[in-house]
């Protein structure tokens, strides 16, 4: 899919995680291996360069909690985010439909 | 004797200093009353749980004291962790291996934006723990769990320079670009209405506006808490050294060097900075430090009262006390949200009757009062004649274009007013001149261009993230909105307080230059706002 305005396939992940619920960044990396069958692994490395510029760029705000002892950094979607995950789910939806009709065959046979 | 007063001068110091470092020890009161909240919560349902469990009065008496047994036990052990943590805050409460913390070191040293490292390192600690915890579990020895951990973060300079990429002060060209409008509707105003030639003497200030503007725009905020102490000084020394040796000329206090004069009422537009740093040094303190600052607050509006005009004390206790709300609002002495709300409440109202009586019951203040009512309604000849030639220029105004002279035995003095380009009150009544020279809509044209430049502002405030940046851009933002309040409702015939500036418009070169300055400021909280902790300033 064409990159255009907005933010990256990765990022539309992280967004959707967090449309459940607030979720640190350990807590993201497990969770979306799990739901994928260990198919999106992330780096963690990979991931916090995200989600702070996600932070910049309004889709999500964070706060601290303590907890054993340790400072931990949540992220909660934000308005702007929830709309943001809207559109690019919009999008890839779109993307996937595009691609399925290729593969079957060309506008021309699908739906016949 | 003076032995003695250098004796008691320097107790009085340890003991300030003492103050300052004590710990308070409302918070933990505050952890324990609500650890005790908890609990007689957590035995309620034990009791019902007991009960419903069919066990005779004796056994849940006994179950009781077992149960509390164990929570005091509990109790006490957490308090004991927590001391130890207080004491040794250099010592984690789970060590991070030699291994890791080099990977973390390499990842902050790519952050060139200082101040952000902090966050970074703390959020990538908990991480590697977490993770680390997780190999652990899976049956790893400890060497190898830490090696995998750090394996699976990812090359550390890679992901250092993507973080150095996000951690950038943001621009403010917006407000850059609003406040340069601002400064040139000051230099159209001075070239055309004031008729002042172009000269060395007339660039110089602005130049020097512009330089401070820059300055105070890439100058870290945050040293107004790094650095409290030092600019309480230097705000302290420049008052000693300056104040005892100003003349008073027309009611304000001019301090002459060389051959230039500069007003000293000036001083009240910086005042709030150095009641920030005061703000910064009680944090935590509980009621010593809320009540400790009303007092600083009040020393503060004193001193700058004896220099001068009533208008300069209102803009420095109305920013003053913008900051001290947002302080409480945050929690700020750490004395309890609810239980800080409700102090201010009764202490805001206390003051401002205070403050009425002050202004009723003190000769001086009621002689200002009587003196500013006639200006606001008195007839032409019962000192309210300038309201009066204002609103005769206003009056032949025009929307677009240049106004025409009134038919009236008013002419005379309009007309002198308008060329009097230097004159003090002509400087305060800038806006009818520029209406009656260009048109109304030039004045609306301004006064939209502030607007703007408020609303923009005010909108960045709100985002602000740590309590010190809040306080610091709400009070800078007060200082400036104040003041043109002031200046405009003055312009318009409401003269009940005295104007001071518009800044960056009119003229006084001291003036533009400090509120070129607080502009260049309040840009900085913008752009440095989003990097700042609370926690890491009182740390520093």
């Amino acid at each position: 899919m064409a990159q255009e305005k907005g933010v990256g396939n990765t990022s539309v992940l992280i967004l959707k995680l967090l449309e459940e619920k607030d979720m640190y960044g350990y807590e993201m990396i497990e969770t979306l291996s799990a739901r994928s069958d260990d198919t999106f692994r992330l780096k963690a490395g990979t991931l916090y360069p995200i989600l702070h510029g996600l932070e910049k760029d309004g889709f999500v705000t964070s706060y601290e909690e303590a907890a054993e002892g340790r400072t931990r950094k949540y992220y909660r979607l934000t308005e702007a985010g929830r709309g943001e995950l809207a559109k690019q789910t919009e999008r890839w939806n779109a993307y996937a439909a595009a691609v399925h009709k290729v593969l079957n065959g060309g506008a021309c046979c699908a739906g016949i | 004797m003076g032995v003695l007063a250098v004796r008691g001068f320097k107790e009085m110091w340890r003991r300030w200093k003492a103050w300052l470092s004590a710990d308070t020890l409302s918070e933990k009161d505050l952890l324990r009353e609500e650890a005790a909240d908890r609990f007689h919560g957590y035995l309620a349902e034990c009791r019902k749980a007991w009960q419903a469990a069919g066990m005779t009065e004796a056994e849940q008496k006994q179950a009781e004291e077992r149960e509390m047994a164990l929570i005091l036990e509990k109790m006490e052990k957490e308090e004991k962790i927590q001391e130890e943590i207080e004491e040794n805050p250099e010592q984690e409460v789970q060590p991070v291996s030699s291994e890791m913390q080099t990977y973390i070191d390499t990842v902050c040293d790519q952050i060139r934006w200082k101040q952000t490292r902090k966050a970074v390192a703390e959020e990538l600690t908990d991480h590697l723990l977490m993770q680390k915890e997780a190999f652990l579990a899976e049956g790893l020895s400890e060497k190898e769990a830490e090696k995998r951990t750090v394996e699976e973060m990812g090359d550390g300079i890679e992901v250092g320079m993507a973080l150095d990429r996000t951690h950038r002060p943001k621009p403010q060209w917006q407000m850059v670009l609003v406040a340069a409008v601002l400064l040139c509707m000051g230099l159209f105003c001075r070239l055309t209405i004031d008729q002042v030639p172009f000269g060395v003497d007339m660039v110089v200030p602005v130049l020097l506006a512009v330089v401070l503007f820059g300055a105070a725009y890439f100058l870290d905020f945050t040293l107004l808490a790094r650095k409290a102490k030092g600019g309480l000084l230097l705000f302290l020394a420049m008052l000693i050294l300056v104040v005892p040796f100003a003349d008073k000329s027309g009611g304000e206090s001019i301090f002459f060097f060389f051959d230039y004069a500069y007003a000293l009422t000036g001083l009240a537009l910086l005042a709030p900075l150095p009641f920030l740093s005061i703000l910064f040094l009680t944090g935590r303190k509980g009621k010593k430090g809320y009540w400790f600052c009303w007092l600083a607050m009040a020393v503060l509006a004193v001193v700058l009262f004896s220099l001068g005009k009533i208008s300069m004390v209102l803009i420095f206790s109305i920013s003053a006390y913008g900051a001290f709300a947002v302080a409480v609002g945050a929690d700020w002495f750490s004395m309890g949200k609810e239980k800080g709300k409700r102090l201010l409440a009764l202490t805001t109202g206390a003051g401002i009757g205070a403050g009425v009586l002050a202004v009723f019951g003190i000769p001086a203040l009621r002689f200002r009062l009587r003196f500013a009512v006639a200006r606001l309604a008195g007839g032409e000849f019962e000192g309210g004649y300038f309201r009066y030639l204002v609103e005769n220029i206003w009056e032949n105004c025009r929307w677009l274009g240049r106004g025409t002279l009134p038919q009236n035995e008013m002419a005379r003095s309009v007309e002198l007013v308008l060329s009097q380009r230097q004159d003090l009150f002509s400087n305060d009544i800038l806006l009818p001149r520029l209406g009656f020279a260009y048109g109304k809509l030039a004045v609306a044209l301004v006064l939209a261009v502030f607007a703007l430049f408020f609303l923009l502002s005010f909108w960045q405030i709100q985002k602000q993230r740590s309590a010190f940046g809040r306080m610091t851009a709400l009070s800078i933002w007060l200082v400036l909105l104040i003041q043109t309040v002031f200046f405009t409702a003055y312009n318009l015939g409401f003269m009940l307080v005295a104007p001071y500036a518009l800044p960056l418009v009119s003229y006084g070169n001291a003036v533009l230059c400090i509120n070129a300055l607080l502009m260049g400021l309040l840009c900085s909280v913008f752009r440095r706002g989003e990097g700042v902790r609370d926690r890491d300033l009182t740390a520093a």
